[in-house]
This record gives C-alpha cells, structure tokens and sequence, in this order.
C-alpha cells in the first residue's frame, strides 16, 4: 500500500460545500434582499416615469 | 546588476524619494481634505464657546443628531449582516443569474441618490407595491418615517460592505477549510474557526464605509424622510436649512460635532479592527 492511498482526497470539495438546506435559503434570502432594495427602486423609476405613456414622457423634455 | 542598485547607485533616479512623494500626499490631502475641514472649524469658531454650545444643544438639534447616528448606526448593522449574505453567495454558489446579481450590487454607486430617492419613495409609500401590503397588514407607514430613512441608508451602503467581504472571500483559498475538514472540524467549526475570522476586518471595514455613508447621505433620504422637524430630519438636512436661512455658522456648528461624532465612531471601528488583526495573528 503506498502512501497516496492512504490520504483520502475529497471527491468535488465536498467538505467544503454547504449542503443544500442552507444554501438554497441563503442564495434566495440574497437575491431577494437584493431585488427588493435595489432593482425594484430602479423599475419603479421607469414605470413611474412611463405611466403616463411615452407620448407625455417624450413631451416632458 | 541588481535593479535595487541601479536605482540606489545610479545617477539618475527612476523612483521619486521621499521628499518628493511626502509633499505631494501632504499637498493632495490638504486641498481635498485638511483645508476644507480646517475652514469649517474655523467658520464654526468664531461663535465663541456659548453660542456654539447653543447652536448645537436645541432639542431639534439633538433630534437631528440621534437620528442621523442612530438609524446610521442600525442600516451599518443590517448590511452588515445582509452583505456578508451576499458576498458569500456570489462567491461561493453557482446558480443562474448570479452574474446579473453581482452587477446589480453596484447600482447605488451608478444611480443618482435622489433617483433611488424618488424610486424607493414610490415604492414605500402606502400606495406603492410592498409598503400598501405592509400597511395594510401591519398599519405601519414607511415612507415619510424613520423607517424610511433605514431603507433609503441600506440602499446607499449596502454595495460597501458586499464589494469589501466578496474580495477577501474570493482570495481565501479553499484548502484552508479542507484541511480543517481533514482533521476532523465539522463546517460550522471550519466557518466559525478558520472562515470568520478573515472576514472580521473586512465586515468590520464594510460597516465602517456603511456607516461613513449613511451619516452624510442627503440625496436619497431627504425623499423619503418626510423632513418633519423633531422627527424626521436629518443632520445633513438640518444644515441645508440653515445655510437657506444664512445661518452660517450654525450650520457650521452642527458640520463641526457631526465631523467629530463620525471621526470618533470610525476611530472605535479602526481600533476594532486592529484588534481583531492582531487577535488573529495571535
């Protein structure tokens, strides 16, 4: 028996990955704080801005 | 030859010395730092002792203060946490549409902060989509609150602290917590030994430029705060208002604590941060 098999190499880092149970919550609790704060301010820019139309939109200018 | 010895023996120098590279710091720091500062000082000063402590003792004063400070203080907290969340799932996850999330966490440094003040203003009002569900269950407003202002300070200094932990999570080699696991660590032993403190400093940098942030941020929140004096008002704003009534030494007054304030708060981060350094190193 040579030494290389004696050491038991992790097969795809699966001790260092996290099992699913925390990171499905934790990739959805990230990508909703992220939509909530910051895109959907962005979006309600431009439907506020368009509500009215592009006709007034443009007219605004 | 050695390149050191060229640059030390040659005649003509490639590198700048010390002189030169001092000079040009000092000079630098001096126009865009120092002498701005130095001159609010000295504005502020000539009020003498007593008006000065007047100016900056009125209860509406000291409103401004504890609001700005505190609800600073919580959005620091909440990101935080939220950015440590963030940056770990960026890194350490593949999944779809993680490349669009990571862009967006730069939005608020793109945007023009009375943009996202109008946007989350919309948002967050009891006619918008969530704050009419939140009011109609819980009855409480969040535009034009206190509340508001949290969620205009989270907005502004969450890309602080995400951009902060993500680089040094992304330089945290992987075999560290391997060899953990190898000698028997479970993950929350490998995260809370071997991860956590290499993220201390960062997360304690992010909160620090967070917090830096949201003491100063006028943009974003002067919309959705509302501006009712005793409540709702900011220091930042309280400033504009006297500077529109040419008050100007009172407005330098509340410059001058709000500068103190913010440097003692940062100066306690820093040491927090040199002390879990050093406690690391240990």
């Amino acid at each position: 028996m040579t030494a290389d098999t004696l050491i038991t190499i992790p097969k795809g880092r699966a001790t260092v990955r996290d099992p699913n149970l925390i990171r499905w919550p934790a990739i959805l609790v990230a990508a909703a704080f992220l939509l909530l704060f910051l895109l959907v301010p962005l979006f309600t820019v431009f439907y506020e801005a368009l509500s009215q139309g592009l006709m007034v939109y443009v007219r605004a200018f | 030859m050695h390149i050191d010895s060229l640059i030390l023996t040659g005649k003509r120098r490639i590198l700048p010395r010390f002189g030169l590279t001092l000079g040009f710091t000092l000079l630098y720091l001096s126009l865009v730092v120092l002498i701005p500062v130095s001159a609010t000082f000295a504005k502020a000063s000539g009020l003498g002792w007593v008006a000065f402590a007047q100016a900056v003792t009125t209860p509406r004063v000291l409103a401004s203060f504890r609001l700005s400070f505190v609800t600073a203080l919580y959005a620091g907290a909440i990101n935080a946490v939220m950015g440590v969340i963030v940056a770990w799932v960026l890194v350490r996850y593949r999944f779809p549409g993680g490349r669009i999330l990571d862009a967006i966490v730069d939005l608020p440094f793109a945007l023009p902060t009375a943009v996202a003040g109008i946007g989350l203003t919309a948002l967050y009002s009891v006619n918008g989509w969530p704050g009419h569900p939140i009011f109609a269950v819980t009855g409480m407003k969040v535009a034009y609150t206190q509340l508001g202002i949290l969620v205009a300070l989270i907005f502004v200094g969450l890309p602080f602290v995400v951009r902060t932990v993500q680089r040094v999570l992304e330089d945290l080699d992987l075999e560290y917590e391997e060899a953990a696991a190898s000698l028997g660590a479970s993950r929350w032993q490998t995260i809370r030994r071997v991860v956590w403190p290499e993220l201390m400093p960062p997360v304690l940098t992010g909160f620090a430029l967070a917090f830096a942030r949201a003491v100063g941020e006028y943009g974003s929140v002067v919309f959705i705060a509302g501006n009712m004096p005793m409540k709702t008002e900011i220091v930042p704003l309280l400033i504009i208002t006297k500077l529109e009534q040419y008050d100007y030494r009172g407005a330098t007054a509340i410059a001058v604590v709000m500068l103190i304030l913010s440097f003692l708060l940062l100066l306690l981060i820093n040491l927090l941060q040199r002390w879990s350094t050093s406690s690391r190193a240990r």
